[in-house]
């Protein structure tokens, strides 16, 4: 049978994109279906490789790789565990990889911790981390000074200032952080989300503009400025070079707001980049179902207006979780939408449960269980009906990013999985 | 339309993704976004004491946050109902009456196409109707084409020879305003042996859904069910040759309209290059195409993006020979139809299309390739470069050289 | 030591009545509330304004007082009813005969109630169940018990009145079997104090038991909870009734932007707040479904109950039914005098909607026993002054004409002159902190500053601020970062109070968790616990 490509990938989220980027790197034709521009916009834009242990009460962990090791000894169930460390090490270096030929770098080499501030004012640990935002750990000594503006929305430079202080001094730091709040750009819109403030900068002349407000508040102890994530989303890190070397001073980012320009920018970057790989998208599509036929999987799109069927060797499902509606909840069940994989937690939604939010929640931890390989196990049916079908990212059972702060880790480390899977296995 | 509103608002968890996405609520302070005017307002909306607001005036209708929402949101949607209502409620503007009717318009401007197009090019003529009406004066104007492209496809009539029969859709712009597309998509389905069937030229609707004359826009659907399902059901395929129309067709006689067989109609439109990917993917004439010997940006139209159907002329001007095409990716053009028109959105218009018009004039090519006309007016007029719908250079690919009228 | 003849214990609807109306009569009086005012039932339930219809065959005295203070509220307290009228649908399957009984009782209850063809029904709230039978047009309307009891404060303390909020009673002093005094705790500071006074008003409605054993007393108020849905939408612009025996899941109230379904009706033991049980859940969604077809699929926000404190006649000894001023059975004003304590009255029972009644009622026997002669004024004088056109002009130099009609409304004309005067001098501040419902800055730092808080919720009661879809995943850390850029918390308490709100958030909608709202949920989570790495407890990250 002719397939119209080797590898289908349903999902633009990291997972999906990762999958994608795998399997056409090993020589494979992809196409790439998706039905939103994917959730990877909600997130920090951050590779959090593992944060939190498990039952750790929130404490960030630095050493990632011994973190690692003690999750696959107490969490068999978390998809780390699944696939093995050593792929999981694979996974990074072939992040650190493609990043540069993206144009966009990452910061860290996966082993240990950034911990770098947050919007809130608190600490969050992670450990590849875009050059952008990789000069802000809070441990380093330079005195930092967080700036905004008046008419930026979502941004509180006193608190990220204080916060920060307050966890300096408890590791017995000292305090060295402070913060200025500057008028509004001249030009800019009395009420700026991040999003358009990037927009804005985008404008070489605002970016002028921004530059010499920035030169004003330094004083001689600023030793580095802390600035929103708002410098720019097409252009990669080319403004946040501008600015530090026209700065001549050490800037970093700190993401703000939702959506947040890093993860946007994270997003439209991959997108385009594997584009010119010769990946193949097709956005705004739905897909009503997937059926294994003749040796290929035919996946079949609810297009405006009609159905159509794409064909393909491979499939990986990255069709992420309850938020990005890979998984879906009514009153009694959850399900997987596009293939009905069997899923671990089904009955949730209809049962008594204890989801206070603040813990391990049960929701988050529901999804597809998978082997080792991201095949689908504990089905029902033929497993032959499953055969060359791989699922990766937020559908998967297991973990909890809210509270492990790996979501892009294993985003990361299945999508690596399931696309070198669907691109070798015959 | 109350129940469906109800739904789509509760389907949003205000993550601002679409706001994000949106090609006007990004560049400018006016406009709050997709999101607030969509699923926020529709909330307050809903409470039917209270006052109406006029940011809808800033929805272009391009359909990006659509694309973008991951909660799956009909926001274009919730604006034409907001929009039908902000009409009933308050009055409409003669101009977005004008704009949203390019097809009546357009009838009357070929009358005497010459006249009219000397007339709407006289610079007081813009000057009164950017005053009067609130068309922006440095907007160029679609001329009207002296012979338009059913008296065209009357003089050359082929004989009923083929078995295989296709229905063209050729919306308002192949019919008045750039009869060349239309003609190159004759051409082109001809040598492909089919049959054309051309139906009595109406427009879509969608420019008037969009300025929110919903009752007009699904009278005029009426009357495309009325003209094309007797085809469809003798198993004839609809094919159109620009984005919007085929969007309406696809997608809007349904969702904004109801109406009943507006599915069996939509299950079998296709975009042009859609329906000639297909051919040349079963084997048809791909093999005809001579050198071109061009360098072209391609442009992906919004509302072809909206229609999940990938980017089928791109794939087929990869495969003309010596043509080099380049797809230049940067987003909305900002035209988005009517909207780069009226006099207050002229200059937003241009901003939201800046990276892209920077980015093609970085390519430097011969042409720049759109299969929306709006999109090329656009493009054209901010950069200077000529553009063309890609069945023009399809055509010209299969040997065709424009007949001299 | 504070000195007032009057101290009135319990800040919902029936004690700030009762202190506006002391004040208005030129009585001087303090009120004490141990948390936030309307924290008990005034601001748990659904939201009706009576018309008097619902309680026309079971209760016609009810009715008829109903009846009343509907046109008085509907008068004097503008800014917090939306006049939205209701309907009276008649199902199939229900007693047609039932109607008629109704109907009857209705007009003799004077209650202006108007049949309408079921199709005229339909046109008005097309989303009402297309089978309906009979439909019948009242003047129910919709209230904010929030927005009342502010006013009714806000009006006391125009005429010399003070309201203490986190002000616990601890003892009531009785000197000689005569009340002199009561000892309270500030909640904020921990300190202790006196308050001596010459009448305690006990109105701590489903507490009134507790406050009247401080003095020895013995009253018994047996609790009977309620459970309500939240929608997130507006589901009808009418009040809607279902036309049967008054039972559970059989009324739609529109509030503001949202939309409640009440109610059930659960036996508990003390007047403490309890969630609703998912299975009450599951029984509102099955029983609103026949009013509103679909109902069921609707997004749900959250679950909440309230305790209805219903009054045990025979329970308590100092009842003096035989004495005259002994009030109707629908709400009971008794004088402790017969268990030897002279000058404490508790005022308990009754609807919110004759919230004013009961105070007039209890506020002359005050006045009977403080041999003060002065007439009752609260159902004349205006509660709130409306917003003025000019107002609303201005505010449209910031706002959108819809959300410029709804901070009016919200704020009245002394308020929106602050709020305006904010916007002048900042005019950043029009900056929405709370996009679901449009609450801007300006309006969360004049509630912050002009009125006396303690936790977030508290200013959320003031400005809706969290109340809408994402149920705070936005609002709650832009409150809080600007409360604390503007000086008014240090970080200890902005971390506090964040997580203090979202767990309440949280709580109220842990039994509404599936589709979107699941949804909602987990992206708040992602915001909160993933983005800013927000810990309730361990705040030094094991730093």
């Amino acid at each position: 049978m002719i397939m119209d490509y080797d590898v289908i990938v349903i999902g633009a989220g990291l997972s999906g994109l990762i999958a994608a980027a795998r399997a056409s790197a090993g020589g494979r034709s992809v196409l790439v279906l998706a039905r939103g521009q994917g959730v990877l916009a909600l997130t920090t834009g951050c590779i959090d490789i593992l944060g939190c242990l498990p039952g750790s009460e929130g404490r960030c962990l630095t050493d990632v790789a011994g973190g690692l090791q003690r999750l696959a000894a107490i969490d068999p169930d978390h998809p780390y565990a699944k696939i093995g460390l050593d792929l999981v090490q694979e996974s990074i270096e072939f992040w650190q990889q493609v990043m540069p030929a993206v144009g966009y770098p990452y910061c860290g080499s996966g082993a240990v911790n950034y911990l770098l501030p947050t919007a809130l004012g608190t600490v969050r640990p992670t450990a590849l981390a875009p050059a952008t935002m990789a000069g802000g750990d809070i441990r380093n000594e330079a005195g930092t000074l967080v700036v905004g503006w008046l008419n930026l929305l979502d941004w509180h430079p006193k608190l990220i200032a204080d916060g920060i202080n307050d966890l300096r001094n408890r590791r017995g730091l000292g305090g060295a952080w402070s913060s200025v709040m500057l008028d509004a750009l001249p030009g800019a819109a009395p009420e700026l989300t991040p999003v358009m403030m990037a927009r804005f900068l985008e404008n070489a002349q605002h970016l002028e503009l921004l530059i010499a407000g920035l030169r004003k508040s330094l004083t001689p102890g600023t030793g580095r400025v802390g600035l929103p994530a708002v410098l720019g989303i097409d252009e990669g890190a080319a403004l946040f070079r501008q600015v530090e070397t026209r700065l001549g001073c050490p800037v970093f980012e700190i993401p703000a707001g939702q959506p947040t320009v890093t993860g946007l920018r994270l997003a439209q970057l991959l997108i385009k980049f594997l584009k010119q790989s010769g990946v193949g998208f097709r956005f705004n599509v739905s897909v009503l179902s997937t059926e294994r036929r003749n040796g290929a999987w035919q996946v079949t799109l609810d297009l405006p207006g009609r159905a159509a069927v794409v064909t393909g060797g491979a499939l990986v499902l990255a069709t992420g979780g309850l938020i990005g509606r890979g998984l879906e909840a009514d009153r009694t069940q959850i399900r997987e939408c596009v293939a009905g994989l069997p899923v671990a937690g089904r009955d949730l939604p209809g049962q008594a449960r204890e989801a206070s939010g603040w813990g391990r929640d049960p929701f988050a931890m529901a999804g597809v269980v998978v082997d080792g390989r991201m095949r689908p196990v504990a089905t029902d049916g033929d497993p032959e009906q499953y055969r060359r079908l791989f699922v990766a990212g937020s559908t998967l059972a297991g973990y909890d990013p809210a509270v492990g702060k790996d979501g892009l880790g294993v985003a990361l480390a299945t999508g690596y999985v399931a696309g070198n899977a669907a691109a070798t296995e015959g | 339309m109350d129940l469906p509103i109800r739904s789509e608002l509760d389907k949003c968890i205000k993550c601002g993704l679409c706001t994000a996405s949106c090609p006007v609520a990004s560049r400018t302070g006016g406009f709050a976004g997709p999101k607030h005017l969509g699923p926020e307002m529709t909330r307050f909306r809903l409470d039917d004491r209270l006052g109406l607001e006029a940011q809808i005036d800033y929805c272009c209708n391009c359909r990006t946050c659509e694309q973008a929402c991951p909660s799956g949101v009909k926001i274009s949607l919730l604006n034409a109902c907001y929009r039908h209502d902000l009409h009933t409620r308050q009055g409409l503007k003669l101009r977005d009456g004008i704009l949203g009717r390019p097809g009546m318009m357009a009838r009357l401007g070929s009358l005497n196409a010459g006249a009219t197009n000397y007339v709407l090019n006289n610079r007081l003529v813009r000057a009164a109707l950017d005053r009067g009406l609130g068309i922006a004066r440095e907007r160029p104007l679609p001329a009207y084409s002296r012979e338009n492209l059913k008296k065209w496809f009357q003089r050359r009539r082929q004989p009923d020879s083929s078995p295989n029969k296709v229905v063209y859709f050729p919306g308002c712009t192949a019919e008045y305003n750039l009869p060349e597309i239309g003609r190159s998509v004759v051409n082109i389905l001809e040598r492909c042996s089919y049959q054309v069937i051309l139906p009595p030229p109406n427009c879509c609707g969608l420019p008037l859904a969009a300025n929110g004359f919903l009752e007009d826009a699904a009278r005029m659907a009426g009357q495309n069910l009325d003209n094309l399902l007797p085809f469809v059901r003798q198993g004839y395929p609809v094919i159109v040759s620009c984005p919007s129309c085929g969007l309406a067709l696809k997608s809007e006689y349904e969702e904004f309209h109801n109406l009943p067989q507006a599915r069996s109609l939509a299950a079998n439109v296709y975009d042009f290059s859609e329906w000639l990917l297909t051919l040349q993917q079963r084997g048809a004439p791909a093999s005809g195409f001579r050198d071109l010997a061009l360098r072209v940006a391609y442009h992906t139209p919004c509302h072809l993006k909206a229609q999940g159907i990938g980017q089928p002329s791109l794939e087929i001007l990869k495969k003309i020979p010596s043509l080099q095409v380049i797809e230049v990716d940067e987003g909305c053009c900002g035209m988005s139809g009517s909207f780069g028109f009226k006099k207050e959105q002229y200059r937003l218009s241009l901003e939201i299309g800046a990276r892209l018009f920077n980015r093609i004039r970085e390519i430097a090519p011969d042409l720049v390739a759109s299969d929306c006309s709006s999109c090329c007016m656009q493009i054209s007029h901010a950069t200077g470069i000529g553009a063309v719908h890609p069945a023009v250079l399809i055509d010209q690919a299969y040997g065709r050289v424009e007949e001299k009228k | 030591m504070e000195k007032t003849d009057v101290l009135v214990i319990g800040g919902g609807a029936t004690g700030t009545g009762v202190l506006r109306d002391l004040a208005l009569r030129g009585v001087d009086a303090i009120l004490a509330e141990q948390q936030d005012l309307a924290y008990g039932t005034s601001s748990r339930f659904h939201g009706l304004l009576h018309s008097g219809a619902r309680y026309a065959v079971n209760d016609p005295e009810s009715a008829r007082e109903c009846r009343q203070e509907n046109a008085i509220l509907k008068r004097i307290a503008r800014c917090c009813v939306d006049d939205t009228g209701g309907l009276f649908v008649l199902l199939p399957g229900d007693d047609p005969g039932y109607a008629d009984d109704w109907f009857a009782a209705c007009l003799r209850a004077g209650i202006a109630v108007q049949e309408i063809p079921a199709a005229e029904a339909l046109s008005l709230e097309p989303n009402l169940n297309p089978a309906l039978k009979r439909v019948f047009r009242v003047p129910d309307a919709s209230i904010d018990g929030f927005a009342l009891v502010w006013a009714n404060v806000g009006s006391a303390a125009g005429h010399g009145a003070r309201a203490y909020t986190y002000t616990r009673v601890d003892r009531i002093i009785v000197r000689d079997g005569t009340v002199s005094g009561a000892l309270v705790t500030d909640l904020r500071t921990g300190e202790q104090r006196q308050i001596e006074c010459r009448f305690i008003v006990n109105a701590a409605g489903a507490w009134a038991g507790q406050v009247a054993r401080l003095a020895g007393c013995e009253l018994k108020i047996l609790a009977s909870k309620g459970s309500l849905l939240v929608f997130n939408h507006r589901v009808t612009n009418r009040v809607v009734n279902r036309l049967r025996r008054p039972g559970d899941g059989d009324i739609i109230v529109p509030q503001d932007t949202v939309a409640i379904l009440g109610t059930t009706s659960v036996p508990v033991d003390g007047p403490e707040h309890l969630g609703s049980s998912r299975a009450e859940v599951d029984q509102l969604l099955l029983l609103g479904r026949d009013l509103v077809p679909g109902l069921d699929e609707r997004r749900v926000l959250r679950s909440f109950a309230g305790v209805r404190p219903l009054y045990q006649e025979n329970g308590g000894e100092g009842q003096r039914p035989q004495d005259g001023r002994a009030v109707a059975r629908q709400f009971a004003l008794v004088d402790h005098e017969r268990q030897g304590v002279r000058g404490l009255i508790t005022v308990v029972g009754g609807k919110l909607t004759t919230f004013r009644l009961m105070a007039e009622q209890a506020t002359n026997l005050v006045c009977v026993l403080l041999e003060h002669d002065a007439p009752c004024r609260t159902a004349v004088e205006v509660l709130l002054p409306e917003a003025t056109a000019a107002q609303v002009r201005q505010l449209q130099r910031y706002f959108s004409p819809p959300v410029s009609q709804k901070m009016a409304e919200r704020l009245g004309r002394a308020d929106l002159d602050q709020l305006l005067g904010i916007l002048s001098r900042n005019g950043w501040k029009r900056q929405f902190v709370c996009e679901c419902e449009q609450v801007c800055l300006a309006e969360l730092e004049w509630r912050a500053t002009g009125s006396s808080w303690l936790r977030l919720g508290d200013l959320r009661c003031r400005t809706r601020l969290g109340m809408g879809t994402c149920q705070g995943t936005i609002c709650a850390a832009r409150a809080i970062g600007q409360l604390y850029q503007d000086g008014m918390l240090d970080l200890g308490r902005a971390r506090r109070l964040l997580g203090e709100f979202l767990d309440e958030r949280w709580k109220g909608n842990q039994e509404v968790l599936w589709g979107d709202q699941l949804r909602e949920r987990l992206y708040a989570r992602n915001v909160y616990l993933n983005l800013h790495n927000f810990q309730k407890e361990a705040d030094d990250y094991g730093l």
